[in-house]
């Protein structure tokens, strides 16, 4: 019983809680929920428009090549227009031509009689 | 309007013109790389290789001789003149073994090169056969010789074959050099029309266009120049039967001249090459 009266008492003595006070913590909640809430949708926005504008900047940069369209079998295969590109083959033809043509004169010389005494003898 | 079409259409003609007429392509030649064979190159390596040991060879038993003939003058002794037989024989041996070796290069190169009388060419190989032959025989007869007497008769019978061999050898440097100057020279005159036909192909601006005329009638002032001295080569030299030693003398600076302006020739083909 002395326990009771002790508890009761402390019951008694606890400072009740102000009405204002539950509805203002009630109202911080809400409040932060939506805030939460709008946080939540500013980063998808964000994310949003950043995915947006890698798209468009890799569109803009590598532009996606049309579909090749096929050809008839009957149609003729276009030709390819000529360039002005010079033939290398010819041109190293040229040089080698050129090079065989520069040491003639050079490589004469090792088809002279080699130098021999053409006079050896004992007397 | 109309005035300013016409006179495009006539430049258009004139370019296109221009082009065309060019130095009429040479008969089908052998490339580079068929005339030159890797056969060809092996067998030209393994040749100099031989023939720079064999003048080496040549020059220490040649020594040997000099100083044994020195050695004889002075002693007059039996022992002398066995010591001079045996280096005489040597360096005998020894030249003609060069001298064999030479026919041998001069003959691959003749096989090889290019020639604008096949004939011509066929006689000469078989000039060289027969030098060679003659040759192996002087070393072994030189081989076989053991005393003074026979010595001599190896040098008498050798004066009279290097006469034929110093006449051949020019006949076949002389033969060597016109066939590789004048394929030079049709080998360009072929390259001129491949070129041309190259630009027919492959049109350009009008301005390239002219550069490439421009450069085409360069050539071909530079092929008359060149054509007026093969005329003076046929007509004043080779027409002319004389020695092959003063043909060949006559023929080198003249051939010379041919090479230096054919090496011009192409270094402008290969400037008109990149137009």
């Amino acid at each position: 019983m002395k326990r009771y009266t002790i508890d009761q008492t402390a019951f008694s003595q606890r400072e009740p809680l102000h009405e204002d006070k539950v509805e203002f913590l009630e109202e911080a909640e809400v409040l932060a929920r939506q805030a939460k809430r709008k946080r939540l949708k500013l980063i998808g926005v964000g994310l949003t428009l950043l995915l947006g504008s890698l798209m468009l900047l890799a569109a803009l940069v590598e532009p996606s090549a049309p579909a090749p369209t096929p050809i008839a079998p009957d149609e003729p295969i276009e030709e390819v227009a000529p360039t002005a590109v010079p033939d290398t083959s010819l041109y190293r033809q040229i040089q080698a031509a050129k090079q065989y043509t520069e040491t003639l004169t050079v490589n004469e010389v090792d088809f002279a009689l080699p130098v021999v005494d053409t006079a050896i003898a004992i007397d | 309007m109309s005035k300013l079409l016409c006179v495009a259409l006539c430049v258009g003609i004139l370019v296109g013109a221009g082009t065309t007429a060019v130095i009429p392509v040479q008969a089908q030649l052998p490339s580079l790389s068929e005339l030159q064979p890797l056969a060809y190159q092996q067998e030209r390596d393994s040749l100099r290789s031989l023939y720079r040991d064999q003048i080496q060879a040549y020059q220490l038993a040649y020594r040997q001789y000099t100083l044994d003939k020195a050695q004889y003058e002075q002693l007059q002794t039996l022992a002398a003149l066995d010591a001079l037989v045996v280096s005489t024989r040597a360096a005998l041996q020894r030249r003609a073994e060069v001298l064999t070796t030479y026919v041998d290069l001069l003959h691959l190169e003749l096989r090889y090169a290019p020639s604008d009388s096949p004939e011509a060419k066929q006689e000469l190989l078989r000039q060289l056969e027969t030098m060679r032959a003659d040759l192996q025989a002087q070393t072994q007869l030189i081989v076989s010789s053991q005393d003074r007497d026979a010595i001599a008769e190896r040098v008498a019978g050798f004066a009279q074959l290097y006469t034929q061999l110093e006449s051949l050898s020019f006949a076949t440097r002389k033969a060597l050099l016109l066939g590789k100057v004048r394929y030079a020279h049709a080998i360009a005159q072929n390259q001129l029309a491949a070129l041309a036909t190259q630009y027919q192909e492959n049109p350009t601006t009008p301005l390239k266009q002219g550069e490439r005329q421009r450069a085409i009638r360069e050539i071909e002032r530079e092929f008359e120049q060149t054509t007026e001295q093969w005329q003076y080569i046929d007509d004043r030299v080779l027409s002319k039967a004389s020695e092959p030693k003063r043909q060949f003398e006559q023929l080198k600076p003249l051939l010379g001249t041919l090479q230096s302006s054919t090496v011009r020739i192409y270094t402008l083909l290969e400037e008109a090459a990149q137009l």
